[in-house]
């Protein structure tokens, strides 16, 4: 029996071990790749900024990004390789390659699909830099789509990907990012879309809008009086690096409206991309926040600490990004974003993360890497 | 004589004592489907901590109510608003409450913090006292200078 009992006692104490080992390795491995990332994207700013408005670059650009190894890929079209070779010379830091067609190529074809996205029922055209390809999202599951616009572009790499059914319904309304909803008598602010690990459509929003307001999980949201959806997730405790919330958008009974998140932006903007992580929050970097006046409308301001933790009331959230833009009751949850200049008279509003907390001089916001792991979600 | 004097007088004061429980009952009428709880703690900010030169706001721990230094706000027979001050430093979550309902006047974590009903010898929430009896207007919060937001698109 004692030998049984020493077994067992062995078994949780090795497994126990395993777990802290783990934990601990998360947080190393995410400020690993932190540096890592870091020291590439200072080379690439400054590549960046010396030649964005040159015609070299500009139409030759070919996207960037990181692979799994946190290298970083900068590409260029492949018909201009020789000039490239002869006028760059690249840092061993990047990996160099050429693609089919430059960004400000498919750029310009968004631009055209844009013209015909009711008739194609196209809900979202977006750039995949590691694919050098067009994604469009369409509700309608119309099989020549892909031919109609290789025909009609002259360009291949384009992917179709199909909306689920559950929202081509007449009665569907759009949520606007950075407009306040009301949870259990309190205000907070939307955020940017998202999608849960079931792949469930909905927003993203402050943390501590649920568990300071006396909210849990399945608490309603609700939106000029409409009852959208109910909080799905959220996380606002000590040592977590995000103050964050997801709200899965559901309709109250099966014939009221259906609610879609989406990239809209108040004030007739929207935002093209999530900075899920190949950016790093530049002390001075130009952010804005957005929300609908109802507390703060657009406020602009800059990057004060790009990482930092903090104390909100009692609890403390690591790695926030802190700006100098003075945010109210009210503005929690809501977007922060950077305008990035793409080349071909292209830009692009990247949000950045949600608003946690403020003072009177400052505001600190969650980044939307740390609230996809904290969370678990995805980009919509 | 005197003692029929002394009867009338008792029953004068008992009558009037009633009274005064009337109007102060009639004067604050509490929303029965809100549950009012008695705030038993409250944060307090500790001075020095191990939270490094990264760390910004205040490290706060979890104290008595009443080991807080209140001073008065606003005093009635009905209840009390007690007031402490705030470091500048301290970083607040920004969810707001909408006093009045509309975007006029809005409070939040921060006011919260500052704020307390001291009521029948019990320390109250000033957000949930609110949501209780509904003693809080935007004129109120001015007569207080309490701090509140207003709409921007107003």
């Amino acid at each position: 029996m004692k030998k049984i009992f020493c077994f067992l006692l062995l078994v949780l104490l090795t497994v126990t071990s395993v777990c802290s080992v783990n934990a601990a390795s998360v947080i190393s491995d995410y400020e690993i790749r932190e540096q890592r990332q870091a020291l590439a994207l200072y080379e690439f700013d400054k590549l960046w900024n010396d030649e964005q408005d040159s015609y070299l670059f500009s139409t030759t650009f070919g996207g960037a990004y990181f692979d799994a190894n946190d290298i970083l890929h900068i590409n260029f079209k492949s018909d201009f390789e020789q000039e490239i070779l002869n006028t760059y010379n690249f840092e061993e830091m990047f990996e160099f390659g050429f693609t089919r067609y430059s960004i400000k190529e498919l750029h310009e074809a968004i631009n055209i699909i844009l013209e015909y996205s009711i008739e194609y029922s196209i809900s979202r055209v977006s750039i995949d830099d590691t694919k050098n390809s067009i994604i469009v999202t369409t509700k309608s599951n119309n099989g020549d789509l892909k031919n109609i616009l290789v025909k009609m572009l002259n360009i291949e790499n384009i992917l179709i990907e199909y909306e689920a059914s559950e929202y081509e319904t007449l009665y569907t309304y759009s949520i606007t990012n950075g407009d306040f909803y009301l949870i259990n008598g309190y205000n907070c602010t939307v955020g940017f879309a998202a999608r849960n690990a079931d792949g469930d459509a909905g927003f993203v929003t402050a943390g501590h809008c649920v568990s300071e307001t006396g909210s849990t999980i399945g608490e309603d949201i609700v939106i000029d009086g409409n009852t959208v959806g109910d909080v799905d997730s959220y996380i606002f405790q000590n040592y977590s690096s995000a103050d964050a919330a997801f709200i899965d958008l559901r309709s109250e009974w099966w014939w009221s409206p259906r609610w879609i998140p989406s990239k809209n932006l108040v004030f007739n903007n929207s935002y093209q991309y999530l900075n899920t992580s190949s950016s790093y929050p530049v002390v001075g970097t130009a952010v804005a926040y957005y929300g609908d006046g109802n507390h703060s409308s657009i406020q602009y301001g800059e990057v004060t600490t790009s990482s930092m933790n903090a104390w909100v009331s009692g609890t403390l959230i690591l790695n926030l990004v802190e700006t100098d833009i003075v945010l109210v009751g009210g503005d929690s949850g809501g977007p922060f974003v950077r305008t990035i200049y793409a080349g071909g008279g292209q830009y692009y509003k990247y949000v950045q993360g949600v608003l946690s907390g403020g003072n009177a001089s400052n505001s600190v916001y969650s980044t939307v890497y740390n609230i996809f792991y904290e969370l678990d979600l995805s980009s919509y | 004589m005197k003692k029929l004097n002394i009867i009338i007088i008792i029953i004068i004061t008992l009558l009037l004592s009633s009274c005064v429980d009337d109007i102060t009952e009639s004067s604050l009428v509490g929303n029965e489907n809100y549950n009012l709880e008695p705030l038993l703690t409250v944060e307090q900010p500790i001075s020095s901590s191990s939270q490094g030169d990264t760390t910004e706001g205040l490290e706060t721990v979890i104290v008595n109510v009443d080991e807080i230094d209140w001073k008065v706000a606003y005093e009635s027979t009905q209840y009390s608003i007690l007031y402490r001050d705030v470091p500048d430093e301290m970083i607040f979550p920004l969810y707001g409450f909408s006093v009045e309902g509309n975007c006029t006047c809005n409070i939040g974590a921060k006011t919260r913090y500052m704020y307390v009903v001291f009521f029948n010898e019990e320390y109250y929430d000033i957000i949930d006292f609110h949501q209780k009896y509904n003693n809080l207007s935007c004129d109120f919060l001015d007569e207080l200078k309490i701090e509140y937001y207003s709409c921007e698109s107003d």
